[in-house]
């Protein structure tokens, strides 16, 4: 590894640590009764665009500490957004070579997808727990996420040193 | 030729099978541990340590302008208030003279018929950090944790009325359930016959439901619900909610009974925790 991509990552790891700080603040961020189910789950936005961009560094156990600290922020189970979270990740990070190829209409319906796979593994887990929620704040963040991506997308894509390989002829 | 293993023209992560299984083995044991037992309050404790600084960054613009309303305030208006503060302390003074009495009166008859009931509970002031972002859930977090000797199932109340009590109480800050969430129930009386009965919340912050009331029961519109002291969580005589209405339907065994809280639940930024003796 050479002396510039050192540097690239230590900036990126600088910036993606200041995203999921401003994720985790915005998940904090007490927000009006009326917009608050549709607000999307930062977290899980920053965790897809990390793990299909910088699968390297961003994985699994990143997935896992966002999780938690989304967990204990929401007073939810311990682990029920960490195992949603770490489901969708691993897909994401699995498949992040075909993800970065789509295009963003095709990425979009992907993300759209792994939202409602979030929600549904925390729908699961509270019935299994018997935790009553509203039925609007399942369906409601996948809208939220829907609407949200593009513009995630669009901001953190300029804040990033790519260490994707030039194509050697 | 060998393909050589390069790094760059695809980059594979390593072991992220076994790394996925063992993550997913990691927090299935949480699930399952969580509800059931209590070792893993450390780890919830030492994550909300680690996001206090991210909570009271979120929390300070709202500081900050407290601070600012605070310091801005003209002198007529400060001199104004201070004035009609005065009047009303006489006015209170007046009032407390007369309870101090009726508070001696009362501890002296309790102590002829040996209830051992104490009138005087200590409480301290915290205040509000956030709010749960899912209103379904109604919880808060609050500023007070185990270092200022908050307890779990601590009662919460506000200058009105009983709001809450205290869910999970971390190292620095605490988070508390309020009446009107839907998974919570408090033992209640009518103050004015004693009628004993449960008062649910509903997750709705002006209603909570009452629905264990038999068809014959003595209850009118605007009795106060006041906390039994069964269940031994609430202690007796503080004022939860108001009846708002009574439908009756002869084919039920119950009246459908809603109240309305006498705390303004969502309203609130400074509570008080109420320090009963037994669990000092």
């Amino acid at each position: 590894m050479n002396k510039n991509e050192q540097i690239n990552k230590n900036q990126n790891r600088i910036i993606a640590f200041s995203i999921f700080a401003i994720a985790m603040m915005l998940t904090i961020i007490p927000f009006p009764e009326f917009i608050v189910h549709y607000m999307p789950d930062w977290g899980l936005m920053a965790l897809i665009f990390l793990s299909i961009n910088l699968p390297k560094e961003f994985n699994l156990s990143t997935a896992f500490f966002v999780g938690l600290i989304t967990d204990v922020i929401k007073g939810a189970i311990l682990g029920q957004h960490t195992l949603s979270s770490l489901i969708i990740v691993f897909a994401t990070t699995k498949y992040h070579l075909q993800l970065r190829s789509f295009t963003k209409i095709q990425l979009l319906a992907n993300i759209l997808l792994l939202s409602i796979l979030y929600h549904f593994i925390l729908f699961w887990v509270n019935g299994v727990a018997g935790v009553s929620s509203s039925l609007e704040s399942y369906w409601a963040p996948i809208i939220g996420n829907f609407i949200a991506w593009p513009i995630i997308n669009e901001i953190l894509s300029k804040y990033f040193i790519y260490n994707t390989p030039k194509k050697e002829v | 030729m060998v393909a050589k293993k390069d790094d760059h023209s695809r980059p594979r992560i390593p072991a992220l099978t076994s790394k996925f299984l063992f993550f997913v083995i990691l927090s299935a044991f949480m699930l399952i541990n969580d509800q059931r037992n209590d070792y893993l309050s450390i780890l919830r404790n030492s994550i909300a340590i680690a996001i206090y600084p991210l909570q009271s960054l979120v929390e300070a613009p709202t500081r900050i302008s407290n601070w600012i309303e605070k310091r801005v305030i003209s002198r007529e208006m400060l001199i104004e208030e201070n004035k009609n503060l005065q009047d009303q302390e006489k006015i209170n003074l007046i009032t407390l003279q007369r309870y101090a009495s009726l508070e001696q009166e009362n501890i002296r008859l309790r102590r002829i018929l040996d209830a051992a009931d104490r009138l005087n509970h200590e409480v301290e002031i915290a205040r509000i950090i956030t709010t749960n972002s899912n209103p379904y859930r109604h919880t808060i977090t609050i500023n007070k944790g185990i270092q200022d000797g908050v307890y779990e199932g601590q009662v919460l109340l506000d200058a009105d009325g009983v709001l809450g009590q205290i869910l999970h109480s971390n190292f620095l800050t605490s988070e508390g359930i309020l009446i009107s969430d839907a998974d919570h129930a408090i033992p209640v009386q009518i103050n004015r016959n004693g009628l004993r009965t449960i008062a649910m919340g509903n997750g709705s912050f002006t209603k909570l439901n009452v629905p264990y009331i038999p068809n014959n029961a003595d209850i009118e519109i605007g009795d106060l619900f006041v906390t039994s002291g069964f269940g031994g969580k609430f202690p007796s005589g503080y004022p939860v909610a108001e009846v708002m209405s009574i439908i009756s339907d002869p084919a039920e065994q119950f009246l459908t009974v809603s109240a309305k809280p006498i705390a303004q639940l969502n309203q609130v930024r400074e509570l008080m925790l109420l320090r009963t003796a037994n669990n000092e």
